[in-house]
């Protein structure tokens, strides 16, 4: 199990205090944003944010199975994103 | 050897994309960490040269990864793209720079 | 040694990209240019992030997840801000003062709002 690239602790500590910050950001645009359309910005942006939470949690533990993770929140938040959208549009045609 | 060439054109394409994704992330970051907003944004009605749906899905990718530009939609008959430009600042410009430096190199790729 | 680098790097560098797209969208004044930020940005992050996942962990599995990521999100990033900007302009989402000009507004080529310049922008 040795195999792997020794990474440096404060290399995985910085990149998961970053990502924090920038869901900090994501949340506080969700809650304040003015329209509609802002928070699904927002909200696709969390997705992306978790994703980049999960490949560096995988790199900090050495287990390849956490990367499973990325692929299932890539291929679900596309169709709610998508579903977002076709619902508010559907909503304005009412 | 056809087959060979269009994977060897392709390899170029994606070399291009991965460089001009470089470029956008690049301007993306002086523009969001500059303390003054410098930008002109607009929305430009583009007349594009591509024929069927798979180039102009290939050229509605291509658009929205280019730095300062993001595709809005599509016209009904799929003969305009709608682009969002960042730094507008003449429309003849802009479309010109679209039709002539991302578009040929993508239809070279895709014919 | 050198792997080590490497993938220090891409992980600071996708984890900084990451960032910059949550300060864009903080910062920018529409929702148009805010879509700017959110959509090349993480999809760059992701990247490399998943290049440094696939250098880490060098099995096949590992590389073709990061592959079929990648590959996935590239081409889905364009569509989702395409049906966001669609129903943004269905809904007539106020542009900032500074836009230069709005050459879809009123076009015939494509659909237009039905009553225009109503309050559908009030939230619900």
């Amino acid at each position: 199990m040795n195999t792997f690239a020794n990474i440096p602790e404060w290399v995985s500590l910085t990149s998961l205090v970053m990502l924090a910050v920038a869901q900090l950001l994501a949340l506080y645009r969700l809650f304040k944003g003015p329209t509609m359309p802002d928070r699904i910005v927002a909200l696709d942006l969390i997705a992306a944010l978790c994703m980049g939470f999960a490949i560096v949690y995988a790199i900090t533990t050495s287990q390849v199975r956490y990367l499973d993770i990325t692929a299932i929140v890539a291929l679900v938040v596309f169709i709610g994103t998508v579903a977002f959208a076709t619902y508010l549009k559907k909503k304005y045609y009412d | 050897m056809k087959y060979i060439r269009k994977a060897w054109l392709f390899f170029v394409f994606l070399l291009f994309y991965l460089k001009e994704m470089v470029k956008a992330n690049v301007q993306l970051t002086r523009d969001i960490l500059s303390p003054k907003m410098r930008i002109h944004p607009g929305i430009v009605k583009v007349h594009i040269n591509a024929k069927n749906g798979r180039q102009t899905l290939a050229l509605f990718n291509l658009v929205t990864m280019t730095p300062g530009s993001l595709c809005l939609d599509v016209s009904d008959d799929h003969s305009c793209l709608y682009i969002h430009g960042l730094y507008v600042k003449s429309r003849d410009e802009f479309e010109k720079e679209i039709i002539d430096g991302i578009e040929k190199k993508m239809l070279e790729v895709f014919e | 040694m050198i792997s080590t680098i490497i993938i220090s790097t891409l992980m600071l560098g996708g984890a900084f990209f990451s960032l910059l797209a949550a300060i864009g969208v903080i910062r920018f004044p529409d929702i148009y240019t805010r879509m700017h930020a959110a959509t090349k940005a993480p999809a760059f992050g992701i990247l490399l992030l998943q290049t440094a996942a696939a250098i880490y962990f060098a099995t096949f599995y590992a590389i073709v997840i990061s592959l079929m990521v990648i590959v996935f999100i590239f081409l889905t990033a364009p569509v989702a801000s395409h049906s966001i900007s669609r129903v943004a302009h269905l809904l007539n989402i106020p542009k900032w003062q500074g836009t230069v000009m709005d050459e879809m507004d009123s076009d015939p080529d494509i659909e237009q709002p039905e009553h225009p310049k109503t309050d559908h922008l009030s939230e619900t």
